[in-house]
């Protein structure tokens, strides 16, 4: 007869484990889900979504990891230019070949650092792509 | 041709209707934590606290998710199959989060004895009354049905494998044990609720 002992065996964790219904029946399924108080509709829902989601991830994944890249590399060439002053921006710039640029410039004494340093790094990734050029 | 026989067992997640997975994963989970946190005497895992989260993450796995844990076709062809293992997976990892939160283990290698600490030990009694009391709501229900008693009376004495073998060995049709075993389930919800209604959780109140 059920009464509580002690040291017997698990009766109840055997009775959970048998009820473990691994039937294929999905009408079956939502309604004891809701029997339990589980928002069915609701939960559905939020799966739909979280699929929907993780699609739109995919689908844009590329674009995150070409943006990320090319942050990389502004931030690599710039942080190259953010230490140096006036002076040694407007040096570095007349080091540089490409004198037809310089030529724009009459006054480069009166271009903001910031300008400098963007001038910089466009004349770096130019150089670089005369570099992997045929 | 010898490829095409190899794939003919595998069921692509697209193939499924992915509503259908879902719910039956859901109703699994909360079946498979009831048990295992019985077994834990942990009420938050019993209760099906946050399973909604872990059958996400589960149902994720089968296109992308965490590479570990991503759905091997080859491995299991049926996604039932790894949804199951993946939900078997996280919820032992819980446990076993339970079992480190309640035993301090001593730093002395020599030592083997655990720890236990004054705050572990009262969270172990806390558990080990809500086990009691949802121990004697079950029992308590269970008495007034004479096949759920015998299943019971059974199950405390012998290892029971599966519902065909309940049915034999309590002389019952196959229907009747699944049955037997359906109002068992609809008798551990009911408990768990009454439990909740008596001692509600963090930011829930208690019902009446």
């Amino acid at each position: 007869m059920v009464e509580q002992k002690k040291n017997d065996r698990d009766a109840i964790g055997a009775l959970l484990d048998l009820s473990i219904d691994v039937q294929q029946d999905a009408d079956d399924a939502a309604e004891e889900l809701r029997a339990m108080g589980v928002d069915v509709d609701g939960f559905l829902m939020r799966v739909r979504e979280r699929r929907a989601r993780e699609l739109d991830e995919e689908r844009t994944a590329w674009l995150r990891v070409a943006r990320a890249g090319l942050g990389t590399e502004s931030a690599r060439a710039s942080s190259k230019y953010a230490e140096m002053n006036h002076a040694q921006l407007v040096a570095e710039f007349r080091r540089r070949p490409q004198q037809q640029a310089s030529s724009f410039f009459h006054k480069l004494e009166e271009i903001k650092d910031e300008d400098l340093r963007t001038l910089l790094v466009d004349l770096d990734d130019l150089e670089d792509g005369e570099e992997g050029a045929p | 041709m010898g490829k095409r026989r190899a794939d003919k067992g595998i069921v692509k997640p697209a193939e499924q209707d992915p509503d259908r997975l879902a719910l039956l994963l859901l109703r699994y989970a909360y079946q498979y934590a009831a048990s295992v946190g019985w077994k834990v005497q942990d009420r938050a895992i019993a209760r099906g606290e946050g399973i909604e989260d872990l059958v996400q993450d589960a149902l994720a796995s089968l296109h992308g998710g965490d590479p570990k844990r991503r759905w091997d076709c080859q491995k299991h062809p049926d996604p039932m199959d790894h949804l199951r293992s993946f939900v078997n997976s996280r919820l032992s990892s819980l446990a076993r989060c339970y079992d480190r939160k309640h035993v301090k283990y001593s730093v002395d290698p020599e030592q083997h004895a655990v720890t236990e600490t004054p705050e572990s030990l009262l969270m172990k009694d806390q558990e080990e009354a809500w086990r009691a009391r949802l121990r004697d709501l079950v029992l308590t229900e269970i008495l007034g049905d004479n096949v759920l008693v015998a299943v019971y009376d059974l199950l405390e004495k012998e290892e029971v494998a599966s519902p065909a073998e309940l049915a034999q060995r309590l002389n019952l049709s196959l229907e009747d044990a699944k049955n037997a075993k359906k109002r068992f389930r609809r008798v551990w919800e009911r408990a768990i609720a009454t439990l909740d209604a008596e001692t509600p959780w963090p930011g829930e109140s208690a019902h009446g």
